[in-house]
């Protein structure tokens, strides 16, 4: 073993201790709290997807005639594809659910503050990535309910001012939805997305990094403890953890296929994915241009949310302006949810 | 916890993970041998009045004569992009619909394209069957060619 160590050494210039150093970085002991340990999840669910990913690729036919069909086969004929889709599937929903949690963390213990503002803002550039690639994953299964989310999805999009009906006919590769446009769809989400989140997520680790983790406001304790091993095996410990729960859920549930898509015939109740209820809601509840331009106004205020805080803050200092405006669009956000889940 | 509970956790964890995968590799063995997946080098089954008519079609235009029996494939064309041979048929189903292999039969290949695009036209070329073939042949024709796929022929990751 140290041959092979003093081989690589030889080979590659680079100090081992110094590598060494650099995985021991000392962590503040806040950080030993299981809701701390939820950055680093997203990011293995990532590896998840793109491992899946690429086995269901091997198998998925990209176009109009044959997409239907091939995830079909993935599904039923394929050896072990139902499980293969289910856990892309599964790690899909999943990735949602802990970005968001992530960032209700950040939210709440105000990391996202001075110098930590950029972060922030590519935080919330991969949740937006997440989303565009739970979208575009979700309309390549080119069943009845993809087909029409899709359709539905990209008219909304074509309402936003200025560059949407561009932007429109970027994505869609024509005026309606056309057999180019799953081919597009699919590249964005094999090639361009997964491209655009590995880079913004080894900025958003350096920079972490590079600031160091955000302290916890009114926690006093100065105390730190090792990135390797203690808060890796806390890492290891949620991955398996979530990994478990996901095989057993798919074994029981695997995953299943609606109708084919049928372009002409638009069926009853289009709904999208969970994730996406509380725009749906809030569009239904308004007008389409109050509802493009809300959603607007909220996805910018939530990137330029570390400086509006530092604005509520100079105007009334003290009074926890952030926590009352995070509150309400947090039970908002939960509100809009089950309300179009249950009432619909 | 201590760093050793949590290095055990991690073990057991990584056990139970494994045992996880292992089960649903045989819950899928098991589903496949319950749905009577065929298996290669299973016999033979006798083909229906359809395919019948479909195989008579292709001997009797002589399909096989450069597709090979059974679409076998085999016959050398030289300097033709289709790796200097015809094209074999018993794989037609993975990469063509129903639709476009009938438009196929249809208009053939008038040009076939060339490996060096300097070198000779390659002899042999798909000819049209438009008028020769009635819709109801070029149907029989189109299924006896998607059932040449090997049967039972296993896909997995």
């Amino acid at each position: 073993m140290r041959r092979l160590t003093r081989w690589i050494e030889g080979r590659i210039p680079v100090d081992s201790e110094v590598v060494r150093e650099q995985l021991r970085e000392p962590l503040p002991v806040h950080m030993k709290s299981w809701i701390f340990c939820l950055g680093g999840t997203p990011a293995m669910l990532f590896g998840i997807l793109a491992i899946t990913g690429i086995l269901l690729t091997f198998y998925y036919v990209p176009s109009p005639a044959q997409a239907y069909t091939s995830v079909s086969n993935i599904t039923f004929k394929v050896r072990m594809g139902w499980f293969v889709r289910g856990i892309h599937q599964g790690a899909s929903q999943l990735m949602i659910v802990t970005v968001l949690l992530h960032m209700i963390r950040v939210f709440f213990t105000r990391a996202y503050r001075k110098p930590r503002e950029l972060n922030w803002m590519l935080g919330v550039a991969l949740f937006l990535i997440t989303l565009t690639f739970a979208f575009t994953g979700y309309s390549l299964v080119y069943d009845q309910l993809s087909y029409w989310a899709t359709t539905v999805g990209t008219n909304m999009i074509a309402a936003v001012p200025l560059i949407g009906q561009p932007l429109l006919i970027l994505l869609r590769g024509g005026s309606d939805v056309n057999p180019n446009t799953l081919s597009r769809f699919y590249d964005f989400h094999i090639g361009v997305l997964p491209m655009m989140m590995t880079l913004l997520i080894i900025a958003h680790l350096a920079l972490v990094r590079l600031h160091g983790v955000a302290p916890l406001p009114g926690d006093p304790r100065r105390e730190t403890y090792p990135f390797f091993p203690d808060h890796m095996l806390r890492e290891v410990i949620i991955g398996l953890l979530i990994l478990i729960g996901l095989v057993n859920f798919v074994m029981f549930f695997p995953p299943t296929i609606g109708e084919p898509a049928t372009p002409g015939n638009t069926p009853g109740h289009i709904r999208p994915e969970w994730y996406f209820f509380p725009t749906y809601r809030w569009l239904k509840l308004t007008s389409l241009s109050v509802g493009i331009w809300g959603s607007i106004l909220f996805v910018a205020g939530l990137f330029l949310w570390p400086f509006i805080d530092a604005a509520l803050e100079r105007i009334a200092p003290r009074r926890h302006l952030w926590m009352f405006v995070g509150t309400a669009f947090f039970l908002m956000t939960i509100v809009f949810m089950l309300w179009e889940a249950f009432v619909g | 916890m201590s760093i050793v509970t949590e290095k055990y956790l991690v073990g057991i964890m990584g056990l139970i993970l494994v045992g996880s995968v292992l089960a649903t590799g045989y819950l899928d063995s098991e589903r496949r041998k319950k749905e009577n997946v065929p298996r290669p080098l299973e016999a033979a089954q006798p083909l229906s009045p359809e395919l019948q008519s479909g195989l008579k079609i292709y001997e009797q235009f002589s399909c096989a004569a450069c597709h090979g029996p059974g679409g076998k494939g085999g016959v050398h064309n030289f300097n033709a992009q289709s790796g200097q041979e015809v094209p074999p048929l018993n794989h037609v189903a993975d990469g063509y619909t129903k639709p476009e292999l009938i438009a196929k039969i249809q208009n053939g290949v008038p040009i076939e394209p060339k490996l060096d695009p300097n070198g000779p036209a390659p002899p042999l070329h798909m000819p049209g069957y438009k008028d020769l073939l009635s819709d109801a042949q070029l149907n029989d024709l189109v299924a006896y060619l998607i059932s040449l796929k090997p049967k039972g022929e296993e896909s997995g990751f």
